[in-house]
C-alpha cells in the first residue's frame, strides 16, 4: 500500500516536480494554506529585496519603500495607480501665483501609530530632518529648495521654496518626504512609526517583516487584518514558496521566464505590471567619441533596438521611446527618429571623424538585463566598425567606477525612479549630458504649475532628448505580477516603488 | 612549567593568525573597487549627501586609523556598527547564527551517522556486493552537486509530496521541532556528498586496521565479530576519520550559501555574500572573525582529540615539542 503510494508520488514527480525544476511546465497541484489566509484576513507578499532599515527617508532601497511607503508611512499628498497627486495628509493646498508659496491645510484628528497628533509641527519636523546637512535623504535636493516652513496654525503649513518648482506636489507623495513623528523618528530604522492604515508589528531581519491593520485609521481602514512581506534572494527558491502556498502574491515576481507557467496554473493570476523602468545605453558624453552628437546619432543608427529588446525574451518587454516610462501619461515614443541603419550610422561616424577599428569599453552591471543583451550590442557595434571591449563589473565597482569616477565609454542600466527627467540637466551626473537648451527647458518646466502647459514642455524635453542622443534609450521591462487567484485589488501600474496594502482582499 | 607554556603557546600563535586574518579582510575590502556609501544611496545620490554619509560612517578617515579604531573596539568586545543595517555587527551574528549553527551541526551529525557506519560495514564486506552498491552510491553521491540535490529534494519531498516546507526558516520561538523540520531537507542536501567522502575514508581506514595482527589475535581470543569492530577496530580507525570531520566542519559553516539560497535560509554564509557586495566592512570583518576563530579552535579541540585517541601519536609529538 505505501509502496503504491510512494511510486504514484515519484511519478507524479516526474511529471510534475521535477518537470517544473527544469521549468518545462509548472501545472496545478498547488495546495495552500490560501485558506488559512483568507480566514483571518492574512496576505503574504513576495519582495525581492530584503530592506536594511525601514526608514525610506534615509536610503534609496526599493524594499524599504514596497514595505513600509503608503502601508506605515504617509506624506502630505499621495499618488494614485495612474501616477495622479491626490490630497493626503494634507485636506487641500493653495499654491501663490508666483508658484513659491504652498499652503497646505491638514486633515483633523490624525494621530501616529505612537499616539502622537499630526501637527504643523511634525510636517515642519519631517521637512527640515530631510534637508539638514547631515541628512541622508536620497533626494536631499527637493528639501533643500525649501527655503522656509511656518505654522500659522496646528493645521496649516506654510511652504516657501527659494524657486518655483512645478513638480512639488509628486514629489511629496515620494517615499522620501514621508511625514514622520518628531518623537520617533530617531527609531523608525528599526520600529517605523507613521500615520499609515497598517502598524508595525515586527521585522525577522532578512526573514519578513509584518504588519497589522491599524484600527484606529484616520481614513478609510485597511481591509485585511494582517500582511506579511517575505524576502527571497533566489528566483526558484521564489517560485517554490508561490507553489507551495507559502506566498499569496509576488508583484515584482524575480524570473520573468517562469512566468508562463504560472499562467497555466488555475490558481493563479499572471499579470504583466508596470512600473517606472528606462533601460539605457548610458553614453560618456564627456569625452571622444560621445562629445560629439553625430557620433551619439551614429550609435542609435547602429543598433536595432526591436532586436536587443526581443532578446530580452520577456513578454512585454518593448522599445523606450524617451527617458520616460511607457505608464507615465507624458510619456511619447520617439524610437523611430533614428531607425536601424548600419550604412547611415557608418557615415555618420566618418563624419564625426570616428575611425574604424576605434575601441570603446562597455561597461556591465551585474544585472540580467545588461549581461544579457551587452553581446547582442556589442555586435551591433563591431558591424558599424567599433571594437567593442566588455567589462564586467560588479555592482559597487559599477557605481564606483561609473557613477562616481565617470571612467567609462558605455554601460548598459535601467533606471527606476519616477519622473526623473531632469538627470539630463545636472550636467555633474555620471553621463555628463550639458546642454544649455535643455537646461533652460528644464526650468520652464518646473517654474510652472500648470498641467496643460507642464505636459507640452515635457513632450518638448523628451523630443530634444531623442533627437541629441545623450544616451540610447533601449528598452522597457514590465513586472512580472503573479497572485491567488482570489486576490484583489493589487496595485499593477506602480507611477512609484510601491505596494499598497490597505484596499487588498480577499474575494470569493 | 610545561603544562602552562603549552596552552599559552597554542593561544598565542591561534591570535597572531587572526590578527593576519583581520589585517588581510581590512586590506582587500579597502582595495577592491566600491564605496559602501555609493551602494547604500544609490544612482540618484547627490555628492553632498554622499558626504553626509562618509563622515557618518567615519569613511573620511585614513585606512590605518579606521583599522586601529575597529581594533580597539574589538577589544571592548565591540565588533562594531554595520554600515548598511545600522546594527551591532554582534546582533546580525547571532541572528543568523540561530539559523546556521543548527543546519551546520545537524548536517555534520547526519553526515557522521551515515558516513562512519557505511564506511565500517563497507569494509567489513569487502568486494562482496554490498560494499559494491554501497560504493557506488557514494561515488555518486560525491559526484553531484549539492545545489542539484537541493532541488530535486525541493521538487519530490515539499512539492510533490508536501512533506516538508519548501523552503523558509521557522524561527526558534515555533519550537525545536518546527526548526528540525525546517532544516532537515537542507542538512540532507548538504550531508549526503559529505557522507560519501567520510564513508571512503573510514572505509579505506577500518581496512587498513582489519589487516593487523592484533585484530587476528582479538579473533583468536574467541571475541565476537561485533565486539572486535565496535572495541578495536573502531577506535583504531578513528584519527584520521576525525581529520576529514575536522575539515567538514569550516565548509559546513561556510560554503554552505548555495543551498541556503534554494531553500531561503538566511545564514551567515548569506550574510557574508551580501555585506561583501555591499562593502560593508564590518559585517565581513565579523563573519570572517567568527569563522576563523571556530575553524581556529576546532582544529585545536580535534588536535587535542587524535592525541588523546592514539597515544603513538602523543609520544611522538611530545618528544618533538621537548
Amino acid at each position: 500500500m505505501f509502496l503504491k503510494a510512494l511510486f504514484a508520488a515519484i511519478r507524479s514527480f516526474w511529471r510534475k516536480g521535477l518537470a517544473s525544476l527544469l521549468f518545462a511546465g509548472i501545472s496545478g497541484g498547488v495546495v495552500s494554506n490560501a485558506t488559512a489566509n483568507e480566514r483571518d484576513g492574512s496576505v503574504v507578499i513576495g519582495v525581492n529585496i530584503s530592506p536594511a532599515t525601514l526608514d525610506p527617508t534615509t536610503n534609496p532601497s526599493e524594499g524599504i519603500r514596497i514595505v513600509t511607503h503608503t502601508n506605515i508611512y504617509e506624506g502630505l499628498t499621495g499618488m494614485d495607480e495612474r501616477g495622479a497627486v491626490h490630497p493626503l495628509l494634507a485636506k487641500s493646498w493653495s499654491i501663490s501665483p508666483d508658484g513659491q508659496v504652498y499652503t497646505f491645510t491638514l486633515q483633523p484628528d490624525v494621530h501616529f501609530h505612537d499616539g502622537s497628533p499630526l501637527t504643523c509641527n511634525a510636517v515642519k519636523f519631517s521637512l527640515d530632518r530631510a534637508s539638514a546637512p547631515e541628512s541622508l535623504n536620497p533626494q536631499k535636493q527637493v528639501f533643500q529648495n525649501i527655503k522656509n516652513i511656518s505654522c500659522p496654525q496646528d493645521n496649516e503649513v506654510i511652504v516657501s521654496l527659494r524657486a518655483p518648482h512645478g513638480s512639488f506636489l509628486s514629489e511629496l507623495a515620494w517615499a522620501d518626504s514621508v511625514v514622520v513623528s518628531p518623537t520617533s523618528a530617531d527609531g523608525n530604522a528599526l520600529r517605523p512609526i507613521g500615520t499609515g492604515p497598517f502598524v508595525f508589528k515586527n521585522w525577522k531581519r532578512a526573514e519578513s517583516v509584518t504588519l497589522e491593520k491599524n484600527s484606529a485609521y484616520w481614513g478609510q481602514s485597511a481591509k485585511l487584518n494582517k500582511v506579511v512581506f517575505r524576502f527571497f534572494a533566489d528566483p526558484l527558491a521564489a517560485a517554490n514558496a508561490l507553489l507551495d502556498g507559502q506566498v499569496d502574491a509576488y508583484p515584482s515576481f524575480p524570473a520573468p521566464e517562469m512566468a508562463e507557467r504560472f499562467a497555466h496554473n488555475s490558481a493563479f493570476v499572471v499579470k504583466s505590471g508596470v512600473a517606472p523602468f528606462k533601460g539605457l545605453l548610458a553614453l560618456n558624453n564627456r569625452h571622444k567619441p560621445f562629445n560629439n552628437p553625430l557620433a551619439r546619432q551614429a550609435l542609435a543608427y547602429a543598433i536595432d533596438r526591436a532586436g536587443v529588446a526581443e532578446s530580452l525574451d520577456i513578454p512585454g518587454a518593448k522599445v523606450l521611446g524617451s527617458h520616460m516610462s511607457p505608464e507615465n501619461p507624458d510619456y511619447k515614443d520617439y524610437s523611430t527618429i533614428y531607425p536601424y541603419n548600419p550604412e547611415k550610422a557608418k557615415a555618420l561616424l566618418k563624419q564625426a571623424g570616428v575611425e574604424a577599428g576605434t575601441r570603446l569599453r562597455l561597461a556591465l552591471p551585474p544585472i540580467a538585463y545588461a549581461r544579457g543583451t551587452g553581446e547582442l550590442i556589442a555586435a551591433y557595434l563591431e558591424q558599424v566598425g567599433i571594437t567593442v571591449r566588455i567589462v564586467q563589473l560588479e555592482w559597487p565597482a559599477w557605481l564606483a567606477q561609473i557613477f562616481g569616477h565617470h571612467d567609462f565609454d558605455m554601460t548598459i542600466i535601467g533606471h527606476t525612479e519616477p519622473d526623473d527627467i531632469g538627470i539630463y540637466a545636472r550636467k555633474d551626473y555620471y553621463f555628463g549630458y550639458d546642454n544649455p537648451e535643455f537646461q533652460k527647458l528644464y526650468a520652464t518646466y518646473e517654474n510652472t504649475s500648470d498641467p496643460v502647459v507642464r505636459h507640452n514642455i515635457s513632450i518638448k524635453m523628451q523630443e530634444k532628448l531623442a533627437r541629441d542622443v545623450p544616451n540610447i534609450f533601449l528598452f522597457f521591462v514590465p513586472r512580472t505580477n503573479i497572485a491567488k487567484r482570489q486576490l484583489n485589488g493589487l496595485w499593477n501600474t506602480l507611477p512609484l516603488q510601491v505596494c499598497p496594502m490597505s484596499a487588498v482582499s480577499w474575494g470569493p | 612549567m610545561q603544562r602552562f607554556v603549552l596552552p599559552f603557546r597554542f593561544f598565542a600563535s591561534r591570535m597572531v593568525l587572526l590578527g593576519v586574518a583581520s589585517v588581510l579582510v581590512f586590506s582587500c575590502m579597502t582595495l577592491l573597487p566600491g564605496d559602501p556609501a555609493e551602494v547604500l544611496l544609490g544612482v540618484d545620490a547627490q555628492p553632498d549627501t554622499l558626504a553626509a554619509l562618509h563622515h557618518t560612517l567615519g569613511l573620511d578617515q585614513p585606512f590605518f586609523i579606521r583599522y586601529l579604531h575597529w581594533l580597539g573596539n574589538l577589544f571592548k568586545g565591540d565588533f562594531g556598527q554595520s554600515y548598511s543595517y545600522n546594527v551591532a555587527v554582534w546582533q546580525l551574528l547571532s541572528e543568523r547564527l540561530q539559523l546556521s549553527a543548527p543546519l551546520a551541526g545537524l548536517a555534520l551529525v547526519l553526515s557522521i551517522c551515515l558516513g562512519v557506519p557505511l564506511g565500517v560495514l563497507t569494509a567489513t564486506q569487502r568486494g562482496k556486493p554490498i560494499d559494491i552498491v554501497v560504493m557506488g552510491a557514494f561515488q555518486f553521491t560525491k559526484a553531484i552537486p549539492d545545489f542539484w540535490l537541493a532541488m530535486i529534494l525541493t521538487g519530490f519531498f515539499a512539492l510533490t509530496l508536501h512533506w516538508f516546507p519548501a523552503g523558509g526558516f521557522s524561527g526558534w520561538e515555533q519550537g525545536a521541532g518546527a526548526v528540525l523540520w525546517s532544516l532537515l531537507l537542507p542538512a540532507i542536501a548538504l550531508a549526503l556528498p559529505q557522507a560519501a567522502v567520510l564513508g571512503r575514508y573510514t572505509r579505506s581506514a577500518a581496512i587498513a586496521v582489519l589487516e593487523e595482527p592484533f585484530v587476528l589475535t582479538a579473533r583468536a581470543h574467541g571475541l565476537s565479530e561485533r565486539s572486535v569492530l565496535t572495541r578495536h577496530v573502531l577506535p583504531r580507525s578513528l584519527p584520521p576519520v576525525l581529520a576529514v570531520i575536522s575539515l567538514q566542519i569550516p565548509l559546513l559553516l561556510s560554503g554552505t550559501i548555495i543551498v541556503e539560497n534554494v531553500f531561503n535560509l538566511k545564514g551567515t554564509g548569506a550574510l557574508l555574500l551580501e555585506a561583501v557586495s555591499q562593502r560593508d566592512l564590518p559585517v565581513v570583518q565579523g563573519c570572517v572573525l567568527l569563522i576563523v576563530t571556530l575553524v581556529i579552535f576546532e582544529k585545536g579541540f580535534f588536535e587535542w582529540l587524535e592525541i588523546k585517541l592514539s597515544p603513538w601519536v602523543s609520544y611522538h609529538q611530545s618528544r618533538q615539542r621537548a
